[in-house]
């Protein structure tokens, strides 16, 4: 392995999580083994000490009841039955000459003057200590107890029986801890590598997205939930960028379609007013031509560039508080010329008073681009209805006509950019009102609705937040 | 009036200077932003045009050192940037008024004349008068040839702007813009309806037509020689 592999592996989420949890749950056992041990080691000890005193206790009572000489043979009756290697009997005066010792050769010396001065300062009857010896490998456990006038007991006891015992715990115990290390290492790679390979896949969906393959997304069912949580992010991101380039893609095609004709026509103008001699007026008329349909085009570029800014919210609303109702009889009084002149009737249905607080010019703009809508395409002799009223905290305003009605088949398409019904190819526009309608009711957080029946009429319904 | 006009684009500028001169000014043209900021520091201008993208020195910059001078020339900023927040840093650098690229010749010219009037303080009059068409604006009324003549609120504030311009072209722009608050131009021509409402009113019974549209540009109102 290389060594940048294994600084990869060092960085990797997966190691890291597996080393945390490996080293967690080895420290959290060790403390409860080390905990355990003492526990073990104390109660043991306590033990022994209960045993000594207890073995001294019966020779008080046999040097009580009869003599030391009693005490000395019950002493060696018990030194036969022990290995003098284990155990050791010595019985003192209190100056610390020995009266009688079992065979100490195992044990070496041992000190006996400061614990009787200690003992006889402190006017203590019994010593328990622990014995270091510089000859053997163990420790010994050893009482020192009054036991008669002037008679002083030391049993001692090795402490290897003990030891081996303790040495039993510590090796199940190393044992266990072992098998923890593994268990655990094993179980963080394995909840690791869960969370990780999760992460894995989305990070290869990414990939493969940038490669090209938009339409991929990541599978979010059954995951961990911050994983499902980052997918679904993640897939929502997706689903907005492919939208965005379906919808790039499409104004490309439409912008090239659409544009290309008012350009043409400037093209064509300029030319026939280059190719033979005309007198002024025409020229003029050339001219004015040119101009109306530059207008055209910086019209719908304009429109496009509102509809792109609106849909990606550059241009944060500046929101007042004006009245509805006036608003919309100011666009029905501007349009009335254009009504009566084909004898539509243009009918208001509208409360006394509507506030709102939006952003007023894109309200206006909407309005005048529904109403206008239905002007277009509603027959003489139609009618057009323009009503608004409150209802929970939402404004409804409606544009009903009589006019010609939208197909089912385009219905669904009505709002997008350049989308033009057959039939209302022939009645002119850019056809990108109605786009420009719903990106600009969208990002005012309202919504756009359509309702229509061929030959019947349209009812197009705007909703505003109050 | 003395006018500086600041703007690379050689056709562009051929076209306002050209225009602008014919309107009677006096136009002093730079093609980038040095020359444009030294002649708005050394000559007194009445107003100054100035592009955005420049070479040398842009637009904003030349803008704010020609006000760190002390010197308050009127500035009308022409530019191909036509967001909210551009004009928005347009207007705060100390501009006066903002024009977007592609423009109507007509609508340079009226701003133009709208900023000069605004500097020079001209005092609003209480009547206006073309030929025998008299408006008066406190009582609301429009007389013609001292013939009483009603008009509707909305014909009135079209005729009211068309007077403050007269002899002017306006464009439909400018008139959805400034007499109805709208800045966007609706597919139906609801400009050309109300004039032709108007003209019922004001030329329909009298010889001498006052309303006249100049076709592709707009309209303007004006005496006929």
């Amino acid at each position: 392995m290389s060594l940048k592999k294994l600084r990869d592996l060092k960085n990797s989420l997966l190691f890291r999580l597996t080393l945390l949890y490996a080293v967690a749950f080895t420290v959290l056992s060790a403390i409860g083994f080390l905990i355990f041990y003492y526990r073990i080691y104390s109660v043991t000890m306590e033990h022994l000490d209960i045993e000594l005193l207890a073995e001294s206790r019966k020779y008080t009572d046999i040097i009580k009841e009869n003599n030391v000489e009693a005490a000395l043979s019950r002493i060696s009756e018990e030194a036969e039955l022990e290995d003098p290697a284990e155990d050791f009997y010595r019985l003192l005066n209190f100056k610390g000459d020995i009266l009688f010792s079992t065979d100490m050769s195992y044990w070496g010396p041992i000190a006996t003057q400061d614990i009787l001065q200690k003992m006889q300062k402190e006017e203590a009857t019994s010593k328990i200590q622990t014995l270091d010896m510089e000859e053997r490998d163990d420790q010994a456990r050893m009482i020192t107890a009054i036991v008669g006038p002037d008679t002083v007991l030391q049993i001692g006891e090795s402490l290897e029986e003990v030891d081996e015992y303790l040495d039993i715990f510590l090796q199940l115990f190393s044992i266990l801890i072992v098998s923890l290390i593994i268990v655990s290492t094993i179980t963080g790679w394995l909840l690791a590598r869960r969370a990780t390979m999760d992460m894995q896949e989305v990070t290869e969906t990414a990939a493969e997205i940038s490669n090209g393959a938009y339409d991929r997304r990541v599978q979010i069912k059954g995951r961990l939930m911050e994983i499902e949580r980052l997918g679904a992010t993640f897939n929502h991101m997706l689903d907005r960028i492919q939208s965005l380039l379906k919808s790039m893609k499409e104004i490309n095609d439409n912008i090239a379609h659409d544009l290309r004709s008012p350009l043409a026509r400037i093209r064509g103008i300029a030319e026939m007013s280059l190719l033979k001699e005309k007198d002024i007026e025409e020229y003029k008329d050339m001219a004015a031509s040119t101009i109306e349909e530059c207008d055209t085009l910086i019209d719908m570029i304009n429109t496009m560039l509102d509809i792109t800014e609106a849909e990606a919210g550059v241009n944060g609303d500046k929101a007042e508080e004006f009245e509805l109702v006036k608003l919309i009889r100011e666009a029905c009084e501007l349009f009335h010329p254009i009504a009566e002149a084909k004898m539509i009737h243009l009918k208001t249905d509208l409360p006394a008073s509507l506030a709102v607080t939006s952003n007023r010019k894109k309200v206006q703009r909407i309005i005048t681009n529904l109403l206008e809508n239905a002007l277009k395409y509603t027959p003489a002799d139609g009618a057009v209805t323009v009503s608004a009223a409150a209802q929970n905290g939402e404004i409804r305003i409606e544009f009903e006509d009589t006019g010609m009605g939208i197909s089912e088949t385009d219905l669904p398409h009505i709002f997008e950019r350049f989308y033009r019904c057959d039939r209302s190819r022939s009645q002119g526009g850019t056809g990108l009102g109605l786009s420009l309608v719903k990106a600009y009711a969208e990002s005012l957080k309202g919504s756009i609705h359509v309702q229509s029946a061929v030959n019947k009429g349209s009812r197009f319904t705007l909703i505003l937040n109050a | 009036m003395r006018l500086l006009l600041v703007e690379d684009d050689v056709k562009i500028a051929q076209f306002v200077i050209n225009g602008l001169r014919e309107a009677g000014f006096a136009v002093d043209h730079a093609a980038d932003g040095e020359d444009g900021l030294h002649l708005a520091l050394t000559e007194p201008y009445d107003i100054a045009v100035v592009d955005l993208m420049l070479p040398k020195i842009d637009g904003l910059t030349l803008i704010e050192e020609v006000r760190r001078n002390n010197i308050n020339t009127p500035v009308l900023i022409l530019s191909a940037k036509r967001s909210v927040g551009d004009r928005v840093k347009g207007l705060k650098t100390g501009s006066d008024d903002y024009l977007v690229k592609p423009f109507a010749f007509s609508e340079l010219l009226a701003r133009v004349q709208a900023l000069i009037r605004r500097s020079t303080r001209v005092t609003a009059p209480s009547e206006l008068t073309v030929a025998d068409l008299r408006l008066d604006l406190d009582k609301r009324k429009v007389f013609r040839a001292d013939q009483e003549i009603f008009l509707q609120p909305l014909e009135f504030s079209l005729l009211e702007y068309l007077m403050r311009n007269a002899g002017r072209v306006v464009s439909k722009t400018m008139i959805m813009e400034h007499v109805w608050d709208y800045n966007f131009n609706p597919q139906t021509n609801v400009v050309e309806a109300r004039i032709c409402y108007l003209r019922d009113k004001i030329d329909k019974n009298f010889d001498s037509k006052l309303i006249h549209t100049v076709r592709g540009v707009g309209y303007v109102l004006k005496e006929t020689s």
